[in-house]
Formats: C-alpha cells, sequence, structure tokens
C-alpha cells in the first residue's frame, strides 16, 4: 500500500514525460504517415464510389438530379462545420459544443426578427455570427488559459448555449419569413445553391491555408508535438484559440443557412449534430490524438456519411436503425484507425 | 418486462448492464480507443437500440419493483437511498481495502509504472468499465420502477450531471485522485442546486443553462486543484 502512495505522488513528472514521449512517437508516426496520405483519401473516394454504385443499383431514385442536389445541399451546413473542426482536431483538441452554437445563434436571430420593432436583417445576421465568435472565444479562453479538458469544456459550454437558445425562443420553434437568411439558406446563384457555394468555398479556402501556409504547417506540428511546438517558439494558444474561434464562427455561419432553409429557429436545430460531425471528421483520416489529418480526408468523411444516410432513407431503413448504426460507425472507424496506426501497449 | 417474475430481472438488468460495460471495456482496453468517443459512440448504440426495441412507454405494474422504486423502508427510508448507500458502501469497501481498489488508483496514477510493476491495466480497466454498466443498469431499473414505466428517453442527460457530480466531488479528470465521500459531496450539492431550482421555480430552460456552467465550474475547480494552471 505504501508503494502505491508513493506512486502516486510521482506520477505527476512522469505523466508530463509520458505524454512528452508519446508526443515524439506521433511527429515520427505523421511523418511515415504523410507520405501515405494520398492512397488513404483515395481509399475512401473509392468507397464513396463504391456506395455511389451501390445505392444507385437499390434505388431508383438516389441517381436523379434532385437527390444529388439534396445531398449536396443537406450536407453543407454539417461540411463546413467539419472543416473547421478538422483542424481544431489536428492539434489534439475537440469541440461538441457545435450543435448548441447553433441553436443558440438561430434562435438569437429568430428572437431579434419578431422583436415589435425588429432591427435591420443584415445587421441581425451579423448579431448571429457573434455569437460564434463569442462561444469560439469562450471555448479557446477555457481550453488554452485556462487548460481545461477540451472535451468536458465544449461538451459544458453546448449544454449551456442549448439551455440560453430554449430560454430565447421559450421552448417553441419561432418562424423567420424574411430574404436574407431566406438567401443564404435557399437562394442559389447561377442555378447553385447558396449552401453548397459556400461549402465549396470553405473546403477550398481551409485546404489551402492547411497544406501551404505557415499557419497551416504549425497547426500540424502542435498536434503532432506540443512540447517540440513549445520549445520551438510556436505560440500554440494563439494558434489554438484562433482555431476554436474559426470553428465557432463556422458553426454559427450553418446556424444562420440551417434558419434559412427551414425558415424557423428552433432550439432543437442542430441537436446530435456533434457526433455526425466528428465521426465525418474522424472517418477522414484525422487522429484523434492529433497531429494527423486533411481537409481533403474530411471531404471524403463527409460525402460518404451524406451518402450513406440518403442511401439508407431512399432504401427505406427508419430512423431508428440509423441511430443504432451511427454508434457502431463512429466506434468502428476509430477502432479501424487505432489498430492501423498505434502499436499496442 | 410484462410476464417475467421480479427476480428474473433483475437478473436479466444486471446481466445485460455487465455486457454493456463490457462492450464498452472491450472498445477502451483492448481495441484502445479513448474511452470519451468509445462511449459516445456505444451510447448511441444503446439509445438506438431501446428505441428499436419500443417506441413507446412500456408500463411496469409488478408490485415488487414498483416498490423498489418508490417504496420506502418503514415509511421513512426510501428503498433507493438504501440500495445507493450499500452500493457506495461495497465500492468504497473495494476501493479501500482490496487489491483491486488499489491498483485502480495505481492504473490511474501512472499507467506506464503500474504495466513495469506488473499489473495486468487492460484487466483493471476492463472490470471498472464493467462495475460502471452494471450500475447504470441497476439505475434504470430502479428509474423505471421510481416512474412506472420504462422509456426509450429515460436518463438522456444523465451523463452529464453524473459527470458533473463525480467532477465536483473531486475525482481527477487526469485520473489517479478521488474519495466515495467527496463524490456523494458532488450528488448532494448537485441534487441540492436542481432541487433548490425548482422549488424557486426558475424556468426549466434557465436550468440547463446553470447545468453547464456547474460543469464548467467543476472543471475548472479541478484544474485549480491540481495545479495545472501552473504547470502550463
Amino acid at each position: 500500500m505504501g508503494a502505491c502512495t508513493e506512486v502516486n505522488t510521482f506520477s505527476g513528472g512522469d505523466r508530463i514525460k509520458g505524454s512528452y514521449m508519446s508526443g515524439l512517437d506521433a511527429s515520427l508516426q505523421s511523418k511515415k504517415l504523410n507520405c501515405k496520405k494520398i492512397p488513404s483519401n483515395l481509399i475512401l473516394f473509392v468507397i464513396l464510389a463504391v456506395m455511389v454504385g451501390v445505392f444507385s443499383a437499390l434505388s431508383r431514385d438516389f441517381y436523379s438530379y434532385y437527390n444529388i442536389v439534396a445531398i449536396l445541399n443537406n450536407l453543407a451546413f454539417t461540411g463546413i462545420i467539419a472543416a473547421a473542426l478538422t483542424l481544431v482536431m489536428i492539434t489534439g483538441g475537440l469541440d461538441m459544443s457545435v450543435g448548441g452554437n447553433i441553436a443558440l445563434t438561430s434562435c438569437m436571430v429568430a428572437a431579434m426578427y419578431n422583436l415589435p420593432n425588429p432591427p435591420n436583417m443584415i445587421l441581425v445576421v451579423f448579431i448571429g455570427l457573434l455569437v460564434g465568435v463569442f462561444i469560439g472565444f469562450f471555448n479557446g479562453f477555457l481550453i488554452t488559459r485556462l487548460n481545461l479538458n477540451p472535451v468536458i469544456t465544449t461538451l459544458g459550454v453546448m449544454t449551456m448555449a442549448r439551455g440560453g437558445a430554449y430560454v430565447l425562443s421559450k421552448g417553441r420553434s419561432i418562424l423567420v419569413m424574411e430574404n436574407v437568411t431566406g438567401f443564404l439558406g435557399r437562394g442559389t446563384v447561377a442555378r447553385i445553391p447558396m449552401p453548397l457555394l459556400f461549402f465549396i468555398l470553405v473546403y477550398m479556402v481551409l485546404a489551402i491555408i492547411l497544406s501551404r501556409s505557415k499557419f497551416g504547417r504549425k497547426v500540424y506540428y502542435i498536434g503532432a508535438n506540443p512540447e517540440a511546438a513549445r520549445v520551438s517558439g510556436i505560440n500554440s494558444r494563439r494558434i489554438k484559440t484562433i482555431l476554436y474561434f474559426l470553428t465557432g464562427i463556422s458553426a454559427s455561419f450553418s446556424g444562420l443557412i440551417l434558419t434559412g432553409m427551414t425558415a424557423a429557429g428552433m432550439p432543437q436545430h442542430g441537436a446530435g449534430t456533434e457526433l455526425d460531425i466528428i465521426s465525418a471528421v474522424l472517418l477522414g483520416g484525422t487522429a484523434l490524438a492529433g497531429g494527423k489529418g486533411s481537409i481533403v480526408g474530411t471531404l471524403a468523411g463527409v460525402l460518404i456519411l451524406a451518402v450513406l444516410y440518403n442511401g439508407f432513407t431512399l432504401i427505406g431503413i427508419k430512423w431508428m436503425p440509423i441511430r443504432v448504426f451511427q454508434g457502431i460507425l463512429l466506434v468502428g472507424i476509430v477502432a479501424l484507425y487505432e489498430a492501423r496506426g498505434k502499436k499496442r501497449f | 418486462e410484462v410476464g417475467a417474475p421480479w427476480w428474473l430481472v433483475i437478473f436479466m438488468v444486471i446481466g445485460l448492464g455487465l455486457a454493456m460495460g463490457a462492450m464498452n471495456a472491450t472498445l477502451v482496453s483492448v481495441f484502445k480507443i479513448a474511452a470519451i468517443i468509445a462511449t459516445l459512440g456505444t451510447m448511441q448504440i444503446f439509445r438506438g437500440t431501446a428505441w428499436l426495441i419500443k417506441d413507446a412507454t412500456v408500463m411496469v405494474k409488478d408490485p415488487i419493483i414498483l416498490m423498489l422504486g418508490r417504496g420506502r423502508l418503514f415509511d421513512v427510508i426510501p428503498y433507493v437511498t438504501i440500495i445507493a448507500v450499500v452500493i457506495l458502501a461495497i465500492i468504497y469497501y473495494v476501493l479501500n481495502f482490496t487489491s483491486f481498489g488499489r491498483k485502480v488508483y495505481m492504473v490511474g496514477g501512472n499507467e506506464h509504472a503500474s504495466y513495469l510493476s506488473g499489473i495486468n491495466i487492460n484487466r483493471i480497466k476492463f472490470i471498472s468499465f464493467v462495475i460502471s454498466g452494471v450500475t447504470a443498469g441497476i439505475a434504470g431499473f430502479l428509474l423505471a420502477g421510481q416512474v412506472g414505466a420504462a422509456l426509450p428517453q429515460s436518463g438522456a442527460g444523465t451523463e452529464m450531471s453524473t459527470i458533473s457530480a463525480v467532477i465536483l466531488g473531486g475525482i481527477s479528470l487526469t485520473g489517479g485522485k478521488g474519495k466515495i465521500a467527496g463524490i456523494i459531496l458532488g450528488i448532494l450539492i448537485l441534487q441540492t442546486i436542481n432541487n433548490g431550482l425548482t422549488l424557486l421555480s426558475v424556468n426549466a430552460y434557465f436550468q440547463m443553462v446553470v447545468s453547464g456552467s456547474v460543469l464548467l465550474i467543476a472543471v475548472m475547480i479541478d484544474v485549480v486543484r491540481s495545479g495545472a494552471l501552473k504547470k502550463q
């Protein structure tokens, strides 16, 4: 028993050493896997192609213009968040608050629209985005300055945000029949729906930032080996805060799109979305421990999940088995990647 | 839960809890999946299955199950409380007076050192997850008795309040530290807040905001106490 307590007191020092060593391992691994990055993304796109083929064979409606546009349109709002979350997860963090963020933004916009004399809608939309900015910085502050566990922290923030959404809307859904959010959610430019346009734009910008800029390299560095990143003078607190801010603002932007799509501000908007988004990012090859991942991979993950759910619905599977499947998928994906990459302890 | 006698139901509930705990345990200790993601996935699986089995409310009519959920010993002490005290006492004993309990602390405090000193880490983790599964099963059984019905959506959001209570009670998020007395205090604090807010007729939606804040505050206290703030 004496030995146990002694180990307990020394655990702090050893823990740091342990994480330092595993960080080194991770950086070596990411170097090894970076060479294989293109093939592993290729596998995902092959899986996607096979799935499209299978669903086209199983359901006549799958391979129609309207269904394809519907899939792309529906994946836009989760996809935008998934892209931003990829960056956060590469640094080894996680953001569970996105669903609550969507709901709070949506209800904030709806509540302001329904004021006796509503302000200019463009102003309202900006205030909606400010919700995401605030939540993002709040997450970033708690996680990087106070050194809190990202998962538990953002879980708390999620509950607060969703609670706030319920308080604002008094638990009801509020109609939003106006043009600004309507244009974001339902508008088209040259027959391309706006959500899809934003989706493409966000992926292009983030893919370039992540793979071509100094900032992007630092993101990988922080995830692969936080200690080495700190020693070599990278301000990881600032970079992580920027990433949480990015996720926050993209979540609230998705909230705006969703408000436009449904023409309503609902406190239930985005419930459970975080699970789908995290599954998509993990499927795209981003490691939970950080240091690995790419925007192209996440794009493949988002597409695969969207095609899967759409195909299931068209075949006639109800939402309850799909929900069970969601869980199996999440666990299965992580188990698969862990089995591929990690040595056994 | 319609035809079977009450003792068979209890037996099955414990078996089910055991099976679900074992599933979590396998994912975490054999496949090495991060516990949070693994249990997030299984949460979705189990709740989806609950909806699949019966997407409507099932009435509980068995008098003994109802009595266990609602009844009181000598009309004073609720049976639920007695069961909770018994389980807490067993876990207190196991944690403090058995070699398994000491190993639990050791694995949490320093996994590598425990591995080097010959502790079967996987087994300790496995058993811990199974215990958690069994207690969740018993809680579900008692809840069904208390409500008088089995609902697929019962227990939604429980994980939030449970984690809040445990962290409030001083169990470190990084592992290796914590006492049963702390957990009891954590639960009492949380329940007092909830009950107080309800009695003050605070909006139920606002209580959601409060429970999120309580979780955040609990994590902050944990960080300050463990000294991680200074380390950075």
